[in-house]
């Protein structure tokens, strides 16, 4: 088929679809870095330490699986709750100052900058020894401030929070209440085609609820276990509790999954799921829910379908993808179309997270419905690599993350009405894996009786360029200069964050030592920040810094 | 440990103990990376860490300069009437240079007399340190 482009021209007549596409999915996409990843719009910190170096290239969301089981709290994600196996057998630090948190809420106290954010992860995973295998996890994020240690220690009861013990400072580290402080281990088991894991999770959260200045600090303990055998069967369950250490709240929350692939190639999952939520929170009721759900990732030929559908008591989703792909050694191209509709917020948590909505299973009562087209092609033209996608999308009954004056948190309502747009892209790469560049031109519409009130009116235009380049030494170092137009996050709130037109450049190094067992890095991002903050609520846009050291084991 | 620039007066020079590790990275250069401890005294008794790590240009005659990045960590030593940000911890990043002189060795051990400056990136003024000491090395065979 494609066989036929003898003289393939870049200009792509597609139509194309890819994953998730409602205008929170936008900020996904976004804040994820998947379309432009060196000019992502919003950075949590969570996103930070989970990807300090991203890839450069955007991440093919048509086929994404389903993220499974909604371990966020609060909305809110932590890379110590998702990432216990990275399938690497290290021990690994990081250490990051000023990396922020847009999303994290900062108290006002007069006209001060915000302080800094320092950052610290460690975490440790063992080579299997006899089947079994251990891993661990640490997670901080250290934010002092005069209005935040006064405000906390009041709502604590001015506690002594010199004491060693970390039960009485409310943290596992240091003695400035900060804002999150969890930590982890567990053990695995592989035994033939026997697999098991169970983790524990225990630490501190503090939420911020803006409208109401009402401070809470949660105690998490979490329990995670996790069966298999082979790619046949596989049970998840969590059990999470959350008790509140400023009021009587408290909430456990026990969820799982059972999976069977009844075929050989996995093409096809069906399961059901479980959730019972016991306690007392102000926004949340206790309730219990079960469902089943099919899920399929399907390839035949050129075409492929994947896709899941999940129907619980209480929500239901429903999501598929069908697409249709050639290549040669010199041209690909692809098209799609995806469609879904949904009452359920997770699987988009991090849109989630940038709202910091109710607690667990508060969604709106109206389906979100989306239609999404992608058409990309790629082609060689000598030492160039040319690349164009074209991506029309309609969402009905779009989401938005209002505040609820009376409660202070954020509630998912629907917005009547549809927005619908075209992203388009156009990029150049030359070079190899260890040096060239890449410059890129991306473009966002969006119109639709609903575009006035949904959450983010992304850039209009956006361009980026990155270069990258490595030695036989080990040492590598890539630097990326983007310049998007002005865009607005509303979260629903009477005055929209606007952001004006300008430039953004990260870079990172990274060096190798002792046969690559060794890897120190260091990544600048959010070089020329303005130091305003771009969510309504939300904290600064600051230059941040991380830095990571990783031992193979 | 010699405090300077603002920090100067407010703590009093300290000993400091550096443990660090050097590979060969290339042609007269050594990749390094090294810790160092101080117990410092003054205004406010701390304890001060630094991680450091960057390269070393060997010169003619045991002559070397490096230029590294760092992490501090300082961290009061004793709780404080008024609430502080180094109280629970606090860290910064920085950036060091150094030159040394390596005498000849003997049995691969030897000494190495080094001066070493450090910038690091306070805020609202950036902090200065100065360093001078004697390295015990030990080169593996």
């Amino acid at each position: 088929m494609i066989a036929g482009w003898r003289h393939p021209l870049l200009v792509l007549i597609s139509a194309t679809c890819g994953f998730a596409v409602q205008p929170w999915a936008e900020t996904r996409e976004l804040s994820g870095c998947a379309i432009e990843p060196s000019s992502c719009l919003i950075q949590s910190s969570w996103e930070i330490v989970q990807h300090p170096f991203p890839e450069i290239r955007p991440s093919d969301a048509s086929f994404a699986s389903h993220e499974g089981m909604d371990k966020s709290i609060f909305g809110r994600r932590f890379s110590v709750l998702e990432n216990w196996s990275t399938g690497r057998t290290e021990i690994g630090l990081s250490v990051g100052n000023e990396t922020g948190d847009q999303v994290l809420q900062e108290v006002v106290h007069g006209q001060s900058m915000e302080n800094s954010n320092p950052a610290t992860s460690a975490w440790l995973s063992t080579p299997p020894r006899r089947g079994l295998h251990a891993f661990a996890r640490f997670e901080q994020v250290d934010h002092f401030s005069d209005a935040w240690q006064s405000t906390r220690r009041q709502a604590l009861g001015n506690p002594d929070i010199s004491s060693p013990w970390p039960d009485r400072r409310f943290a596992w580290f240091g003695e400035n209440l900060p804002p999150f402080s969890l930590a982890g281990a567990g053990l695995g088991m592989s035994i033939d085609r026997t697999k098991a894991t169970v983790s524990f999770l225990d630490g501190w959260i503090w939420q911020h609820l803006p409208s109401s200045g009402r401070l809470a600090l949660w105690k998490i303990q979490q329990i995670d276990a996790m069966a298999s055998y082979g790619s046949t069967v596989s049970l998840n369950h969590r059990r999470q509790s959350l008790d509140a250490e400023t009021d009587p709240s408290d909430q456990v929350l026990s969820n799982g999954e059972l999976t069977w692939n009844p075929l050989a190639d996995s093409s096809m999952a069906v399961g059901t799921t479980y959730e019972f939520l016991d306690g007392v929170q102000s926004t949340e009721s206790v309730h219990r829910s079960i469902g089943a759900f099919v899920r399929l990732r399907v390839r035949r030929g050129r075409w492929s379908l994947s896709g899941w559908h999940h129907l619980e008591v209480r929500s239901h989703a429903v999501r598929d993808t069908l697409a249709w792909r050639d290549s040669t050694k010199q041209a690909m191209f692809a098209v799609s179309v995806a469609g879904g509709s949904t009452d359920r917020p997770d699987g988009i948590r991090p849109q989630r997270e940038l709202a910091m909505p109710a607690g667990i299973g508060s969604r709106p009562l109206v389906d979100e419905q989306f239609l999404r087209l992608e058409g990309t092609s790629s082609l060689v033209m000598g030492p160039v690599v040319c690349e164009a996608s074209l991506i029309p999308w309609l969402v009905a009954h779009p989401w938005s993350y209002p505040l609820d004056p009376a409660t202070g948190w954020r509630t998912p309502v629907s917005l009547s009405g549809c927005v619908y747009g075209i992203k388009s892209r156009l990029a150049a790469r030359m070079g190899s894996e260890t040096r060239g560049f890449e410059t890129s031109l991306r473009h966002e519409s969006q119109s639709g009786s609903a575009s006035d009130s949904v959450d983010l009116v992304p850039p209009r235009w956006a361009a980026t360029t990155t270069g990258w380049i490595g030695n036989d030494l080990g040492l590598s170092v890539r630097a990326s200069l983007s310049w998007a137009t002005s865009w607005i996050v509303r979260t629903g709130s009477a005055q929209p964050s606007r952001r004006g037109s300008g430039p953004t450049g990260q870079a990172w190094l990274e060096q190798t030592l002792f046969d690559d067992r060794l890897r120190l890095s260091l990544a600048a991002l959010d070089l020329f920040a303005p130091n305003i903050a771009d969510l309504p609520d939300g904290g600064q846009r600051r230059t941040r810094i991380l830095v990571s050291a990783n031992w193979k084991l | 440990m010699l405090p300077a620039g603002d920090l100067s007066g407010a703590f009093e020079p300290s000993p400091c103990l550096r443990l660090g590790l050097a590979t060969s990275y290339a042609d007269g250069i050594r990749a390094l990376g090294a810790l160092s401890y101080t117990r410092l005294d003054g205004t406010i008794p701390v304890h001060y860490l630094v991680a450091s790590s960057g390269f070393d240009l060997l010169w003619r005659g045991g002559v070397s300069t490096a230029a590294a990045l760092s992490v501090h960590y300082a961290r009061t030593r004793k709780a404080q009437t008024v609430p502080m940000q180094i109280d629970g911890g606090e860290s910064e990043f920085g950036v060091e240079t150094r030159a040394s002189w390596s005498m000849p060795s003997k049995d691969h051990l030897g000494l190495r007399l080094s001066l070493q400056t450090s910038m690091v990136f306070t805020r609202p003024h950036p902090s200065f340190v100065l360093w001078a000491g004697t390295d015990f090395t030990w080169t593996t065979p």
